[in-house]
């Protein structure tokens, strides 16, 4: 093998790896109650009528 | 030197990433209010995406280190995540912020979190991590 493609190999596996990481650190924080990146949607608060003066 | 301290400093590296990347997996939410307290200039979707990825990178390169798996890719990717972490650790040294730097999660706590010490840390786990790049770059070419 060529010094050329052994080296594109080794970026390729560079890259590799970076993305399993992204995607195993997405994938479980997707899965978790306690999200970081997917964090949930604050909760609606539905508006409140003012109280009906006297 | 030998190819016996070559595989020391590899699995030594290789044990110490994997340790700091179970930490920072056990409790992701704790790393992310750690890495807002850097005050880094990244949005808030950034360091959400770096709080639930960087351990994961630290636990694959610490296993493949350590299994001597894919070794050129492996070695230049902890290099470079010894330079993030020499960076980050620097500009909370230099601008003198008063934070633990989360490096092992929970675990770490009083003199060994602050950034002056994770700095001499990073910088001393770089080097390794070069070290062992040009050890496999001295190797590939003698052969």
């Amino acid at each position: 093998m060529s010094s050329a493609a052994r080296g594109s190999n080794a970026w390729m596996r560079a890259g590799l790896i970076l993305l399993l990481a992204a995607g195993l650190g997405l994938g479980c924080d997707a899965l978790r109650d306690d999200r970081v990146f997917f964090r949930r949607a604050a909760p609606a608060v539905r508006p409140v009528a003012p109280a009906p003066g006297p | 030197m030998t190819t016996r301290s070559e595989f020391v400093v590899r699995v030594l590296l290789g044990v110490l990433l994997l340790w700091a990347g179970g930490a920072k997996l056990a409790e992701p939410k704790l790393f992310f209010f750690t890495l807002l307290e850097y005050r880094l200039p990244l949005p808030d979707g950034a360091l959400r995406f770096v709080a639930v990825t960087l351990p994961w990178l630290e636990l694959l390169c610490g296993a493949f280190l350590v299994t001597d798996t894919w070794a050129g890719s492996v070695r230049a990717l902890t290099a470079g995540l010894c330079a993030v972490f020499i960076v980050a650790t620097a500009q909370a040294w230099l601008r003198g912020l008063e934070i633990s730097c989360g490096c092992f999660g929970a675990l770490e706590s009083g003199e060994w979190g602050t950034p002056a010490v994770a700095l001499a840390r990073a910088v001393l786990l770089g080097a390794a991590a070069v070290w062992l790049l040009a050890r496999l770059g001295r190797k590939k070419s003698s052969a």
